[in-house]
C-alpha cells in the first residue's frame, strides 16, 4: 500500500490515493495536553459530544439530519488529552461532509441547553465505568505510576462526576481554541481530487498561530517493591489484572526497540504466539487471554509496560504465580535464538498483513506521524525492530523487567482472595 | 492490475470441480470428489490471502446437557492433530502462527463454526493443509482437552460477568422452549464442566466433513492455482457414510409475553425487549434490521432522542443475530441511575406503538446510506470480506452479500409499520430486567 506525506502550516498529512475508491476517510488528531487537572478532564468529556451539538448555521437536529442523509460519520473522542476526529464518507457526499466538518471546526455553538443535556449524559456514561473492572485495573496502575499533572493521571469516576456539572461554555470555547492552535496530524484516503480539496479545507481551518508546546510530562515513579492494588467489583465473575512497571526508555532510546521485541516474545498482544499464551493459557489452562506490551510512550514522554489478563478468583493465585514465573524466566534467562528468529518472522509478517487493510495501514501511519516520523524514518524504524540482536533484547529485558518491582492491579470479585493477593505482594520469590 | 483481474475472472473449467455460479467477482465451485464448497474472490497486489473454512455446525446442533459443545470443539481444533503427533510437533495451526505471524482465529455461532487465517501468499498450501488435517484428524484426549476446558470456562466467566450477556442468555432461554437457539454458543457452565472427549468425538465425527464445509479463498492468488491446490489437498478426503444429523425442532407458538430477570450486586440496570423474527436473509430480517436502526442507531434515532437526550437512560442498542431460523433480536436499554425499569418499558412500548409513516420515512434513506458506507469501509480488507460472506454462506445464500442495497431500497414505511404490528405485539415479546442491587 503506497502512502505520501505532505506538510501544510502546522499540519502533517499522510495520504493514500486510489482513483477507483468510493470511500473517503480522514483521521485528525490533536495533542492538547498541557497539564492534567480533574476539571480539564471533565471539559474533555463534555467537549467530545458538544462539538457535534450544533454549529453557527445549523442546530444539532439540522446538523445530524444533514450528516445522516449522507450516510457518513463524524466521531469525536479524547484519550489522554489527544483529540481524535474520524470522518467517513461516500464520494458523492464529500462536499456536504466538508461543509459539516468546516462548520463544526469553525463555528461550534456550545449552546447552554446542549451543554446541560450533555453533562447529564456524561454523568450517566461515567456511572457505567464504575463496573468496568478491566478499565479500573489499568487506571489504578497509571494513577500509581504517574504524577498528578501527567496525562496518564486520572481522577476517580466519582470525582469526575462531581466536576462535570461545573464545565462552562467558556471552558469549551477555550479548549476548542487550543484544538485549532495545536499541530494537527491528519491521515486520509480517497481520490486525488478529494485529497486536494480536503487539504485546502484543512489549511483554511487551521489557526494561523504558533502552537503552545508546553507539556507537563513526568518520569514515571520508580518502584522499590511489589505493590498490590485491589478493587472489589462483586458483580463480575473474573478478576481483571493489569500488571506493570515504569519504562524509562522512550521511542528513540537504544533500549526501546530491543525491549519491545523482548516483550513481544513474552506476551505478543493478540494471537497465541507469546510465551504467556503458550504457558499460562495453553499448557496450564489458567486464563482465556494474557498479553503484554508497552503503553503510552509518547515522543519524549516515558511510559510503562503492562501485562493484561484475568483469572477466575480461585485460580488467581496460581495464575499470578505462573505469570511472575514467566517474567522472572525471561528477565533472568532471556530469549532464545529460536525465539529471535521466530519473532523476526512474526513481526515482519505483521507488516506485510497491513497491506490487506486500508484502515489498519492508515492507523499505523497515523501513529508514526504523531511521533514526528517521516515515511523514510518509519521504514528505517521498522527495519531496526527486525534487526535487534539477542544480546540487546536480553539486556533490555534484564534492565526493565523485574518481578519484584512491579504493580499488580486487580479488580473484580476479590473479597475471598484479598489476603492471597496481599501475601503475593510480599513474596519476593514467586516460586515460593 | 486491470489485466490481472480480467484474467482471474475469465471463465474456465477446472477438472474435478462443478462451477456452481459466479456473481459479480465471486465464484462458487464444488469439489466433485467429496462435495466441499469453494468460494473464490481475487484481490490483486496485496500479497495477502485470507482463507476461511466454515462448517455448517453451531449451537443449534447441540442437545440439552451438551450446550456449548460446538464452541468447545472449535477450541480443540487448535490442538495437535494425528499428523502433528506423528511429526512430534505442537499444533500445526498454532505453529503456523508462531512461526509466520499469520493472523488466525475461529468463532462459533448459532448455525456455523468458522476458522480463518490471513497470511502472506507464499503460505497458501500450508494453510490449506492445516485445514484439511484438522477436518478429519483432530485428537480428542484428556491431556489436551482438560486444560482447554479451563480456558473455555474462563471465557464463559468473562462473558457471563457482563450484565448484557447474562441477561441475553436468560432471555434466549425464556424465549425458546424447544428450538436450540434457546442457549448461547458458549453454553451453560455446568454443561461445559461435564464435557468428555467422547462427547466431543461424536460431535466432531458428525459434522466435520467436506460436504458440510465451505472454504473461502479471498486475496492475491489466481483462481487456477487456488482451485488446483484445494483439489490436491482436500480432494481425497471422504465423507462418512451417514448423513449430517440435524435437530428439526420447531418452536411452539408463543401465547403471551414472557418475562425474566437477573438480580446481581451491581450498579447497572438494564431493560431488554426480545423480538422474534424470521431468519436471515429473509425480507423480515432486513425489515427488523432497518427498524432497529431507526430506533437506536446514533443520536438522531427515535429512542436516543426520547430517552438518552432526556437523561432517562444512558444508552440504547439494537442487536440482530445472523441465524437462518426464526430468531430473537434484542432492544436493550441501559437505565440511568434512579430510572425505573417499568417506567421505561411503558415509554418504549408507547413510542414504538406510536410510530407513523411520517416518523419512519425520513430515516429510510439514511439507513441505506449508512449501510452502504459501512459496506465500503468493511470491504477494504480480505479478512472482513470473509467475515461478512461467512454469515450469508452459513444462512444459505452467499450472493445476498451483493444485494443489501437492493433489498433496503425496496423497504417502505408501510412494511415497517406492519412489522411493528406483528413482531412487537406484546404477546410475542420476551422482556428482560437486569436489576442491580447496589
Amino acid at each position: 500500500m503506497q502512502f505520501e506525506t505532505s506538510t501544510l502550516p502546522h499540519i502533517t498529512v499522510g495520504t493514500h490515493t486510489d482513483e477507483k475508491t468510493k470511500l473517503f476517510t480522514l483521521t485528525l488528531s490533536v495533542d492538547i495536553h498541557a497539564s492534567y487537572t480533574i476539571a480539564g478532564n471533565a471539559v474533555e468529556y463534555v467537549y467530545s459530544e458538544a462539538l457535534l451539538a450544533g454549529t453557527g448555521s445549523l442546530n444539532r437536529s439540522q446538523f445530524l439530519d444533514k450528516l445522516n442523509k449522507t450516510g457518513g460519520s463524524l466521531t469525536v473522542s479524547f484519550n489522554r488529552s489527544i483529540l481524535t476526529i474520524d470522518l467517513r464518507s461516500q464520494i458523492e457526499y464529500l462536499t456536504t461532509i466538508h461543509q459539516l466538518f468546516k462548520a463544526l471546526m469553525s463555528e461550534p455553538t456550545f449552546l447552554p441547553t446542549e451543554i446541560a443535556r450533555i453533562k447529564k449524559n456524561v454523568h450517566n456514561d461515567l456511572e457505567l465505568q464504575k463496573e468496568d473492572a478491566r478499565g479500573w485495573a489499568q487506571r489504578a496502575l497509571e494513577q500509581t505510576l504517574f504524577g498528578s499533572t501527567d496525562r496518564r493521571q486520572s481522577a476517580s469516576i466519582t470525582e469526575l462526576q462531581k466536576n462535570v456539572p461545573t464545565v462552562t461554555r467558556q471552558q469549551l470555547t477555550a479548549l476548542h481554541e487550543r484544538v485549532l492552535a495545536q499541530p494537527w496530524i491528519v491521515t486520509q484516503s480517497g481520490t486525488k481530487a478529494m485529497i486536494e480539496s480536503t487539504n485546502k479545507l484543512l489549511a483554511s481551518l487551521k489557526a494561523k498561530r504558533e502552537p503552545d508546546t508546553t507539556i507537563s510530562a513526568h518520569l514515571p515513579k520508580t518502584l522499590e517493591r511489589r505493590i498490590v492494588l485491589i478493587k472489589s467489583i462483586p458483580s463480575k465473575h473474573n478478576v481483571e489484572f493489569s500488571i506493570g512497571a515504569p519504562l524509562l526508555p522512550t521511542l528513540h532510546h537504544p533500549d526501546y526497540l530491543p525491549f519491545v521485541f523482548g516483550l513481544a516474545v513474552l506476551g505478543k498482544w493478540g494471537g497465541f504466539a507469546g510465551r504467556l499464551m503458550s504457558t499460562v493459557r495453553e499448557k496450564e489452562g489458567l486464563t482465556y487471554g494474557i498479553y503484554a506490551r508497552t503503553e503510552s510512550v509518547y515522543g519524549s514522554e516515558a511510559g510503562y509496560w503492562r501485562i493484561m489478563t484475568f483469572f477466575a478468583p480461585e485460580k488467581a493465585k496460581t495464575g499470578l504465580t505462573s505469570t511472575l514465573r514467566e517474567i522472572t524466566n525471561i528477565s533472568q534467562k532471556g530469549v532464545t535464538d529460536k525465539e529471535m528468529a521466530r519473532f523476526k518472522a512474526i513481526l515482519n509478517t505483521q507488516q506485510s498483513l497491513l497491506n490487506d487493510s486500508l484502515l489498519s495501514s492508515l492507523s499505523d501511519l497515523h501513529s508514526y506521524l504523531s511521533e514526528g516520523f517521516t515515511l523514510d524514518q518509519v521504514a528505517e524504524y521498522k527495519a531496526r525492530l527486525l534487526n535487534v540482536t539477542k544480546a540487546e533484547v536480553n539486556e533490555a529485558l534484564k534492565k526493565y523487567l523485574n518481578p519484584d518491582k512491579l504493580i499488580i492491579s486487580a479488580a473484580g470479585p476479590v473479597e475471598k482472595i484479598k489476603k492471597e493477593l496481599i501475601q503475593l505482594a510480599k513474596t519476593a520469590d514467586p516460586k515460593s | 492490475m486491470l489485466k490481472k483481474q480480467k484474467n482471474s475472472l475469465t471463465k474456465f473449467s477446472v477438472p474435478g470441480y462443478v462451477h456452481v455460479r459466479t456473481v459479480h467477482d465471486i465464484s462458487e465451485y464444488k469439489l466433485k470428489s467429496n462435495g466441499l464448497s469453494v468460494l473464490y474472490k481475487y484481490i490483486p497486489d496485496t500479497g495477502v490471502i485470507t482463507t476461511n473454512i466454515t462448517y455448517q455446525v453451531g449451537a443449534k446442533d447441540e442437545i440439552a446437557g451438551e450446550t456449548g459443545l460446538a464452541h468447545m470443539l472449535e477450541h480443540m481444533l487448535f490442538k495437535p492433530t494425528k499428523p502433528d503427533l506423528i511429526k512430534k510437533i505442537d499444533s500445526s495451526a498454532m505453529q503456523f502462527e508462531r512461526e509466520t505471524g499469520c493472523t488466525l482465529n475461529a468463532n462459533t455461532w448459532q448455525d456455523r463454526t468458522t476458522y480463518f487465517f490471513s497470511y502472506p501468499k507464499e503460505h497458501f498450501a500450508r494453510a490449506l493443509t492445516i485445514e484439511a488435517e484438522r477436518m478429519v484428524e483432530v485428537v480428542l484426549t484428556d491431556k489436551e482437552f482438560l486444560p482447554e476446558r479451563n480456558n473455555v470456562l474462563s471465557e464463559h466467566d468473562m462473558y457471563f460477568g457482563d450484565p448484557q450477556f447474562a441477561l441475553n442468555q436468560a432471555m434466549m432461554a425464556t424465549a425458546f422452549h424447544s428450538h436450540p437457539y434457546g442457549h448461547e454458543t458458549i453454553g451453560f457452565r455446568h454443561d461445559i464442566e461435564t464435557y468428555t472427549p467422547a462427547k466431543l468425538e461424536r460431535f466432531y465425527r458428525n459434522f466435520y466433513r467436506p460436504d458440510n464445509a465451505t472454504i473461502m479463498v479471498i486475496g492475491d492468488i489466481d483462481k487456477k492455482t487456488a482451485l488446483t491446490e484445494i483439489k490436491r489437498i482436500f480432494g481425497h478426503l471422504e465423507n462418512p457414510t451417514t448423513s449430517v444429523p440435524r435437530i428439526t425442532a420447531v418452536e411452539p407458538k408463543q401465547e403471551g409475553v414472557r418475562r425474566v430477570s437477573i438480580v446481581r450486586p451491581s450498579s447497572i440496570n438494564l431493560l431488554s425487549f426480545g423480538i422474534k423474527h424470521e431468519g436471515m436473509p429473509s425480507k423480515e430480517w432486513f425489515l427488523l434490521s432497518t427498524l432497529l436502526a431507526i430506533l437506536t442507531y446514533g443520536p438522531e434515532s427515535v429512542l436516543n432522542r426520547a430517552l438518552v437526550d432526556t437523561g432517562l437512560v444512558t444508552s440504547v442498542e439494537g442487536s440482530l443475530n445472523p441465524g437462518a431460523d426464526m430468531n430473537m433480536a434484542t432492544l436493550t436499554i441501559t437505565l440511568a441511575p434512579g430510572t425505573k425499569h417499568e417506567v421505561i418499558e411503558n415509554k418504549v412500548t408507547t413510542l414504538i406503538a406510536g410510530l407513523t409513516a411520517n416518523v419512519i420515512t425520513p430515516f429510510l434513506k439514511k439507513v441505506i446510506a449508512h449501510t452502504l458506507t459501512d459496506e465500503y469501509v468493511n470491504r477494504t480488507s480480505s479478512l472482513y470480506i470473509a467475515m461478512e460472506l461467512t454469515e450469508y454462506t452459513a444462512t444459505g445464500d452467499w450472493s445476498v452479500y451483493f444485494d443489501t442495497e437492493k433489498i433496503l431500497q425496496a423497504i417502505t414505511a408501510k412494511d415497517l409499520l406492519a412489522l411493528v404490528k406483528k413482531n412487537f405485539d406484546q404477546s410475542q415479546l420476551t422482556i428482560g430486567y437486569f436489576i442491580g442491587t447496589k
